[in-house]
């Protein structure tokens, strides 16, 4: 209970309408950096991972099951990716005089995103340990923010 | 103008433009931070041309598994008793 109660407060505190402009901007764009230097970061070793798999397995069912664990991380960050120019387009709007609402619509995508990478399985085992106690976290803030992002919006290609 | 003056005003001009520049960078990257946009720091996705790479594989490794075996040597038209 005491968790929800902490993330309505955090929401809140994302929402609060002393965030100018200006501070959505800076956050926006300091978020989209992070996702691109996790971009830059995941590739090399997903790479290998595909050569690696390509040598191992012969058949094509093979090679995509072997696959698949990293098939929420790419998800997840064209997801992510997506939902920061979302959320600029969002933004624009809101400094065009309409309201903040697709900008933080725009947060929940980015929040549901980075929890599909932070919850894979290929995650967990080539790029970081997260401890079980913030996976509970997450697993709360991305079901949350999962049901909350509409992914259609994003018109992304997930096959 | 002796040659202690002259180095005097020598560093204290070094000083200046030294001052000057670190205002401009200083200034360029305030600017620069406040109207960059998600655009340009998103550029191309690595993750996803490695992840298209993988589809690539996976639809070669696909081919080879419908093409037919290669047909047993010798000539069909000796088959059917002729």
């Amino acid at each position: 209970m005491s968790r929800f109660v902490i993330f309505f407060a955090v929401l809140l505190f994302g929402c609060d309408s002393s965030w100018t402009i200006d501070t959505a901007q800076r956050s926006l764009t300091a978020g989209a950096e992070v996702v691109q230097v996790l971009d830059e970061g995941v590739a090399p070793i997903l790479n290998a991972e595909i050569d690696r798999a390509a040598a191992a397995h012969q058949t094509r069912a093979t090679f995509l099951a072997a696959l698949e664990p990293w098939r929420p991380v790419w998800l997840g960050l064209q997801i992510a990716r997506a939902a920061f120019t979302l959320g600029q387009r969002g933004l624009d709007a809101w400094r065009a005089g309409a309201g903040a609402s697709d900008f933080i619509a725009a947060g929940a995508c980015v929040l549901h995103g980075l929890t599909l990478v932070l919850e894979s399985p290929a995650t967990q085992t080539h790029l970081l340990e997260v401890p079980p106690q913030v996976r509970e976290w997450i697993t709360l803030f991305g079901g949350l923010a999962g049901g909350v992002c509409d992914q259609s919006s994003l018109n992304l290609e997930t096959e | 103008m002796g040659e202690a003056e002259l180095i005097s005003a020598g560093m204290s001009l070094l000083k200046t433009v030294v001052e000057l520049i670190s205002q401009a960078v200083a200034g360029d990257t305030k600017a620069r931070a406040r109207i960059r946009r998600v655009e340009e720091v998103l550029k191309d996705s690595p993750t996803d041309r490695a992840w298209s790479r993988a589809m690539d594989i996976a639809a070669q490794k696909g081919r080879a598994e419908t093409i037919p075996p290669p047909a047993p040597p010798g000539n069909p038209f000796d088959e059917g008793g002729r």
